[in-house]
């Protein structure tokens, strides 16, 4: 088959893509992989076994992919929003927050709406979780645009203020009469998202980060999705084509806003059926990690988000086997964040160069 | 209402404002270096809870002052990475530092799993006793209230204006904000910027790591997973209340410090206020600040960036 010359470029550019981001993040996976052995060894565990309870609990069974799924999903879809605000420039903390407000949301829309068809309630719940998730975000947006303050750290403190208006709730206005430990009242039926496949926990919220996804991808090649990514690159730049500074960075934190109080939704609508205090585990951090490690980009997001969730529920299922703690995951993620970092090092690039050199000396690097 | 005109309420307070004062105090200073010297260094969280997590593994149960050294040693151990990763190799300042959290509260919590049995009676160290100064501690109200401390809140307070005199004037302090003001016009002038900025990140996390020591050895006696609780978050938020100076980091860390002592307080007296709502006093103190100390505010011109020599 001949190939024109245009699509010729266009395999190219996916070549060096894919070669760009693979060489990195495989030997920042195996790294991490390597110091985790290590630390087993040291505390006198076998690292066959746990790697591959971890592996049998990620992907091994039905039950294990559909965790993993379960898993992913919210990483991706919090990863997706920040990714938004990260293209403008632009590091929210505030998922963490917007996850716990959007659930909220979504249960008390739901229970407006408790006698209605599932047809309207389970999109008003949906409805009800992003724009709690947005409003969570408004105040630190407005507060980012208008009076420059520093985002990291409002939306922080806004995720310390969703985390005891939780509190406060689960004590008290939405526990259940006979209640012990703090929760919400179950989440009404007609408004709950299904399973996709029996016997697992993958529910059909988790078909919304395909949609999200492209959604995504559609938005950075948008003209406005350009001109946010130019306000991130160049600010200066861009405000002197005449981009609007303030609405760049309302919308893109009230995007990610959205986003998280769908994760919110979907935690509470298909997967958890009440609201937890824990309900927001550590997705929102991890969120934001899914997001850098994708380079802010929809299907590095999108496997980034597979592979920390894989990691995530193959390490709790290693931990029930093996009596391992799952906290290793959390040092392998960190371990591949921070190998990752160093993506765009200059020695460590020519490092990669000589390597690829050696393997293949026919190969030309342009 | 009426034990809010009681001077031993307010007594209490300033004195546990101090108590939990103190760990941020070492942190926001140490941070206040790195920072100075253009290091954004989020990796505090990670630094505070590796310290905690040595402290009370060496002090266990009556080596305290050794515990409190090895809290010390632990943070400045973790912060060779952010120096390694972002000064050296030029990664981002900010992702490493979230990845120096997440590794600190992953291995801590690895740790303490592995070497605790279930329960976790064990690694429990006892509080410290406060220190009764002779003529000071027995002034009626001020003596409890400023004079009656642990050695740890004295050593931090003491830390100030030792790290202000070192911050402002030494050669070292002035070649820390010469890079961060300008790392091209630093360099011109034959200062080793990596060296230097190297420098304040390991000050950093000894700092860090000393925080969370105190943290535990001082305040809490028991670790537990994720134990700081988002310390070293707020320790970045006083620097930055502070506008990045040493005693506005200290007067920072003791407003804070005041106002969750406040809040504890004052859930004995106002039973009926939900617990929730009068936690969320210092953030939206910190919150307030933050907004309306924003247009004095002057950051270091070159934090969050890195500096690549040249060769």
């Amino acid at each position: 088959m001949m190939l024109l010359p245009e699509q010729v470029m266009r395999l190219d550019v996916w070549k060096h893509r894919f070669r760009n981001v693979m060489q990195p993040s495989s030997l920042a996976l195996g790294v991490a992989f390597v110091i985790g052995g290590v630390l087993l060894l040291g505390f006198g565990e076998d690292p066959i076994a746990a790697y591959s309870a971890m592996l049998r609990g990620a992907f091994g069974s039905r039950f294990a992919i559909g965790e993993t799924l379960a898993r992913a999903a919210p990483l991706a879809l919090v990863g997706f929003g920040a990714a938004v605000a990260l293209r403008a420039g632009l590091v929210t903390l505030g998922a963490q927050g917007q996850v716990m407000t959007g659930a909220i949301g979504a249960l008390l829309t739901a229970l407006m709406f408790e006698d209605a068809p599932s047809a309207i309630a389970l999109p008003a719940a949906a409805i009800g979780g992003a724009v709690f998730g947005m409003a969570w975000a408004l105040l630190p947006a407005v507060l980012r645009a208008y009076w420059r303050v520093n985002e990291i750290l409002s939306t922080l403190l806004f995720t310390e203020f969703a985390f005891l208006l939780l509190k406060y709730l689960l004590n008290d206005p939405l526990k259940p009469p006979r209640a012990i430990t703090p929760q919400s009242v179950e989440f009404p039926e007609n408004a709950s998202l299904g399973l996709v496949l029996g016997g697992t926990r993958f529910h059909y919220g988790i078909l919304i980060v395909p949609v999200a996804c492209l959604g995504f991808a559609w938005w950075i090649r948008s003209t406005r999705g350009f001109e946010y990514d130019l306000y991130g690159e160049n600010s200066v730049l861009a405000k002197g084509l005449g981009v609007s500074e303030r609405r760049v960075i309302v919308s893109s934190l009230l995007i990610s806003g959205a986003t998280a109080g769908l994760v919110g939704w979907i935690q509470v609508a298909g997967l958890l059926n009440r609201v937890y205090v824990q309900i927001a585990a550590e997705i929102g951090f991890f969120g934001l990690v899914v997001a850098f490690l994708g380079g802010a980009r929809p299907l590095g997001v999108l496997a980034a988000a597979v592979l920390f969730g894989a990691l995530q529920s193959g390490g709790l299922s290693m931990q029930s086997a093996e009596g391992i703690p799952a906290s290793l995951s959390d040092i392998i993620q960190a371990v591949i964040l921070l190998g990752f970092s160093v993506r765009y090092a200059p020695q460590i690039a020519s490092l990669f160069d000589c390597i690829a050199d050696r393997m293949m000396p026919s190969r030309r690097t342009n | 209402m009426s034990r809010l005109a009681e001077a031993t309420f307010w007594s209490a307070t300033i004195a546990g404002g101090l108590r939990l004062a103190t760990p941020l105090i070492f942190a926001s200073i140490g941070e206040a270096f790195a920072q100075r010297s253009g290091v954004l260094n989020i990796g505090l969280e990670g630094y505070m809870i590796v310290g905690a997590l040595a402290s009370v593994y060496v002090a266990d149960p009556t080596l305290t002052p050794l515990g409190f050294v090895a809290g010390g040693l632990a943070g400045l151990l973790l912060s060779t990475l952010m120096v390694l990763f972002s000064v050296r190799l030029y990664a981002n300042q900010v992702v490493v530092g979230f990845g120096l959290t997440i590794l600190g509260v992953g291995i801590t919590s690895f740790i303490f799993s592995l070497t605790t049995s279930v329960g976790g009676i064990d690694r429990q160290v006892p509080l410290p006793k406060r220190i009764h100064l002779p003529v000071l501690s027995d002034i009626p109200w001020l003596g409890r209230a400023v004079f009656l401390h642990s050695w740890y809140t004295w050593l931090a307070l003491a830390l100030v204006p030792i790290a202000w005199w070192v911050a402002s004037r030494t050669i070292f302090g002035l070649q820390v904000r010469a890079v961060g003001e300008d790392p091209d016009a630093a360099s011109a002038r034959g200062i080793d910027v990596i060296k230097v900025r190297s420098n304040a990140t390991l000050i950093s996390g000894l700092l860090g790591g000393l925080g969370g020591a105190a943290f535990m050895l001082g305040a809490v006696g028991r670790f537990q997973p994720m134990i700081t609780a988002n310390r070293g978050f707020i320790a970045l938020i006083v620097l930055i209340m502070a506008n990045w100076k040493i005693w506005g980091a200290a007067l920072g860390a003791f407003v804070f410090g005041f106002f969750e002592a406040f809040s504890i307080n004052l859930n004995n007296v106002f039973v009926d206020v939900p617990t929730e709502l009068l936690e969320a006093i210092p953030f939206a103190v910190a919150l307030a600040i933050l907004t309306l100390g924003v247009r004095r505010s002057r950051m270091p011109p070159s934090l969050g960036t890195n500096y690549e020599a040249t060769r």
